[in-house]
């Protein structure tokens, strides 16, 4: 009986605990209350964390997993350092000084101070490897009813790593990502691909990292005084005690929480409507200010423009230092980092690219938080659609990557020459989850085949439909996790409705060829022919008068054949130009093969293209996209004339120099 | 200071008397780069002869295209530099036998007061392997210089892990190139006092003049003749990128081979003045 009051006193507590923030904008499963000790002489955390979690399925739980994190640079056995390999430069600071990084729960207890602590133990969902410590199962002995949220606290210490793959110390740089016993999402049935209630808590791959719950971080950091910390959520205040200080952050409605510290961080700050920006970067890198502040307020401007809000009122952009380069560029909810180097000039562009990048994942990623792990595209795939559209609208379409010495390249040019310079086109599909893609792909698939076939998709419905679906995509899975199949579904009704003309049946037909398969694309002109036109000759009329019907406006028979040398099939548009300038714009569904276009005209067809605008941007070589009767001599003299003149003065320049 | 400027402008009217000389230097450039081009040539009309978007590429910087190039045709691309960097090699064979030949030229001009066609060729056939033995050398300091820079550079190793920042790199960087130019600046005043020494005295072995002229190297009037020299390539240099912007392409054209031209008067007149000025 004492039992039962106690669990409804508490349940009461939890409830409107997680109620009590302003008007939440997400379900808050999972919300941390942490205190936070850094030693940066042991390069160790001490800690102890109040987890309130509501059970907001209709399944009893009875045991909640953990992500350690941490303990995926434990040793070289983890799966994290199985998957990816040790690299050589860890490898050295090893022999060096110990670089390896736990995390240890010491003691876990109910709200009831049931010790939980004796019941933990690691499991390894994903590849069985024993040695992988990166997930907790911790049984209840009081299971979570329907609807009930519990208390529990527990106590744990990390070793903070060295260098590792976005997190760690260096010298007194520190950053904290991944860094905290972080509890998995329960998916009941129906959620996602899940057909019964289950724990989904994968264990740390060597690529891709979010999938968490929604909630409230009120987070301590007691660190050295002189120390500068950045953080996700808003500063509520700090405390000084002796030589160390104590900074307390809360952040509302985010998947996830990460801080960083050093005693050099110089802070910049300027806004965007309600959200205050900030910029945590070294002294000899503050010229960089203005870059990070116009990008980024663009950058908001347009998301709040094309898909909503950024509701947050703070947004911090880290900066590291090149000693700190293993953080860069990376997004974290409400805090995200970016990397430069001094003497970067302005016609480089990978600050801008980096924090543009970064920013969006704050819509795709955190709001719309899909899983990372398992369905990589829809993170980093659609920011990186965002990022070309962005970044070519900030510093135009041809500069808006490099901009130097007369080397231009654009965002969405550069992720496309990427991906097909890449070898890995076909290596897996899109659909495969992070650590299936074995040999290679990841980061070409995941990232930019994505944003080409999401740029393909935005040519065949239109640039307006395209914003128009995004938008309704974000409100409606704002705060909430989508599949893959909310996405798709989403697109077909509102395509079905707006185009039923165009695309009757939706847009599965597209998607499973770009999610689902491996094929590329290539929509060639093979041929064009303008041959005499052969008149109606013979028994035309009756079986007596043999005769021709000459038509003098017929004088060509003028015929196209394009070809589809790949797999994938999608609608090209084919443009004909005739002699005398005059150009006729023709559809082509893009099923068969090959596809001719015969005409019969008094003028001869001098030039064929097919997807004249490269809308198609999977297309894998535009070279082809077109076809001239005549040689285009201009252009091959003037380039000629151009390289042969640098090369004159080059063989000129080399005997100035002996 | 009035026999540096004596000895440049002497040199300047000894390439008016000879106009023959930069038309072969400049034949020759444009020989060159015209064989150098015709794999070149082949291949674009083999990717591109028929597609527009070679009209894109000859108007602007296009990367797609470029990389489509690389990725789809990118197996020529190999074989095309191939073939530019041997020719490349014949065309610095041929400036060592020009710049020998020109200045056995000068000389004999200086001595006689005139001097035929024939001295051209004769004095470039005998100078040819002493000048390219200088050549070799002026490469191996060039290569021994860069590497101690290299290693100057690297000294607190390159590990980024272990920078504090990278200012001290990018100083250091900068602080190497100025180094470099300055080097640079010396180092083609020997090349040419040493020239000027193998022509006047045509040593059989090339050692001790080139010892003789290491030590002139830093001589006021040397230095003063460069400077003036690199004024002049220095304006040619300015003009040039005023008018880099101009668009019509025969235009633009013509405008860089006046600068060529122009760049072949400063190799000639900056040899011719140096030997005047080491006699």
């Amino acid at each position: 009986m004492f039992k039962i009051i106690a669990i409804t006193l508490i349940f009461t507590f939890c409830f409107h605990v997680c109620s009590a923030q302003d008007e939440a904008l997400s379900n808050r499963v999972a919300n941390y209350d942490m205190d936070i000790y850094l030693d940066i002489e042991q390069k160790k955390l001490d800690a102890s964390t109040q987890l309130i979690w509501k059970n907001i399925s209709m399944d009893t739980i009875t045991e909640l997993y953990f992500h350690l994190y941490y303990n995926a640079f434990r040793n070289s056995e983890s799966t994290f350092f199985k998957e990816r390999g040790v690299p050589a430069w860890l490898t050295k600071d090893i022999d060096e000084e110990c670089g390896w990084g736990w995390s240890n729960i010491t003691n876990f207890k109910d709200a009831l101070g049931n010790d939980l602590t004796g019941n933990m133990q690691f499991v390894h969902p994903d590849d069985d490897n024993k040695d992988d410590r990166s997930v907790l199962m911790v049984p209840l002995e009081i299971p979570l009813l329907p609807g009930q949220a519990h208390v529990f606290n527990f106590q744990w210490q990390a070793k903070i790593p060295k260098t590792m793959p976005r997190t760690g110390y260096n010298k007194d740089f520190f950053f904290f990502a991944q860094w905290f016993p972080k509890v998995g999402v329960y998916e009941p049935a129906g959620m996602r691909f899940s057909k019964d209630g289950q724990w989904n808590c994968h264990q740390y791959h060597s690529s891709g990292e979010y999938y968490a719950d929604f909630g409230n971080y009120d987070v301590k950091m007691n660190v050295p005084q002189d120390f500068v910390v950045a953080s996700s959520g808003e500063l509520k205040g700090q405390t000084k005690k002796g030589d160390r200080k104590t900074w307390q952050f809360k952040g509302h409605d985010i998947i996830d929480f990460t801080w960083t510290c050093s005693p050099h961080y110089v802070i910049n700050e300027d806004s965007y409507k309600h959200t205050k920006i900030q910029l945590y970067t070294y002294p000899y890198k503050d010229h960089f200010k203005s870059r990070y502040f116009s990008t980024i307020k663009f950058c908001m401007q347009f998301l709040d423009e094309h898909l909503g809000v950024y509701p947050y009122n703070t947004l911090s952009i880290v900066d590291p230092p090149i000693h700190g380069m293993f953080t860069g560029g990376m997004e974290y909810p409400t805090l995200i980092t970016s990397l430069s180097f001094c003497f970067f000039p302005k016609g480089i562009k990978t600050p801008e690219t980096l924090v543009v990048h970064e920013f969006i994942h704050q819509y795709f990623m955190q709001m719309v938080a899909t899983h990372e792990v398992e369905e990589t595209w829809m993170d980093e795939g659609i920011t990186s659609y965002y990022e070309g559209r962005i970044l070519d609208a900030f510093m135009g379409e041809h500069t808006s990557t490099i901009n130097v010495l007369g080397v231009k390249c654009g965002n969405k040019e550069f992720n496309r020459a990427e991906f097909f310079g890449s070898g890995n086109e076909t290596i897996a599909p899109n659909s495969i989850k992070s650590w299936n893609y074995k040999h290679g792909g990841y980061g070409d698939i995941a990232y930019n085949k994505t944003a080409l076939w999401l740029q393909t998709l935005e040519g065949m419905i239109g640039l307006e439909l395209m914003d128009k679906i995004m938008k309704e995509y974000f409100q409606t899975w704002k705060f909430k996790h989508p599949s893959r199949n909310d996405f798709i579904k989403i697109f077909n009704d509102m395509v079905v409705a707006e185009l039923p003309g165009k695309f009757p049946d939706g847009m599965d037909w597209y998607f499973s060829q770009v999610l689902y398969g491996t094929d590329v694309c290539d929509y060639k002109i093979r041929s064009i022919s303008n041959d005499e036109n052969q008149s109606p000759r013979g028994f035309l009329s009756n079986l007596e008068d043999c005769s021709t019907v000459e038509d003098e406006h017929k004088k060509y028979k003028n015929r196209v054949v394009v070809e589809r040398a790949e797999g994938i099939k999608v609608p090209v548009d084919i443009e004909l130009t005739f002699e005398g300038g005059i150009k006729k714009l023709y559809n082509w569904d893009g099923q068969n093969r090959s596809y001719d276009i015969t005409l019969h005209s008094d003028k001869k067809v001098i030039n064929a293209k097919v997807d004249p605008d490269f809308k198609v941007m999977l297309d894998k070589n535009f070279i082809n996209n077109s076809l001239s009767r005549e040689k285009q001599s201009n252009g091959i003299k003037s380039l000629l004339k151009k390289v042969m003149t640098s090369l004159q003065h080059i063989m000129e320049s080399v005997t100035l120099l002996i | 200071m009035s026999h540096v400027l004596q000895s440049y402008k002497a040199a300047w009217q000894f390439l008016i008397r000879h106009k023959w000389i930069i038309s072969l230097l400049y034949g020759f450039n444009l020989v060159f780069a015209l064989l150098a081009i015709g794999p070149f040539n082949s291949y674009i009309e083999n990717v591109f002869a028929n597609s527009d978007t070679i009209n894109t590429l000859a108007n602007q910087f296009d990367y797609s295209i470029i990389m489509d190039v690389v990725n789809e045709y990118g197996i020529g691309i190999g074989m095309t530099f191939s073939a530019l960097f041997s020719y490349f090699i014949m065309y610095v064979l041929w400036s060592t036998f020009a710049t020998a030949g020109f200045l056995g030229m000068y000389q004999k001009s200086l001595i006689k007061g005139h001097s035929k066609i024939k001295e051209f060729w004769s004095s470039g056939i005998t100078f040819f392997f002493k000048f390219l033995r200088l050549n070799i050398y002026i490469i191996l300091i060039y290569v021994i210089v860069i590497a101690l820079m290299a290693v100057f550079f690297m000294k607190d190793g390159l590990d980024v892990f272990k920078m504090e920042s990278e200012v001290a790199l990018i100083s250091r960087f900068w602080m190497l190139l100025f180094l470099l130019f300055v080097l640079g600046f010396f180092i083609s005043i020997f090349r040419d006092v040493a020239r000027s020494n193998i022509i006047i005295s045509n040593p059989k072995y090339i050692h001790k003049t080139n010892l003789q002229s290491l030590k002139s190297t830093l001589r006021l009037r040397h230095i003063s003749l460069s400077l003036i020299n690199l004024i002049f390539l220095a304006i040619i240099c300015l003009i040039f990128y005023t008018l880099k912007g101009i668009e019509a392409v025969w235009l633009s054209f013509l405008i860089s081979q006046f600068y060529l031209v122009f760049r072949l008067c400063y190799r000639v007149v900056r040899g011719c003045s140096f030997l005047e000025v080491t006699q």
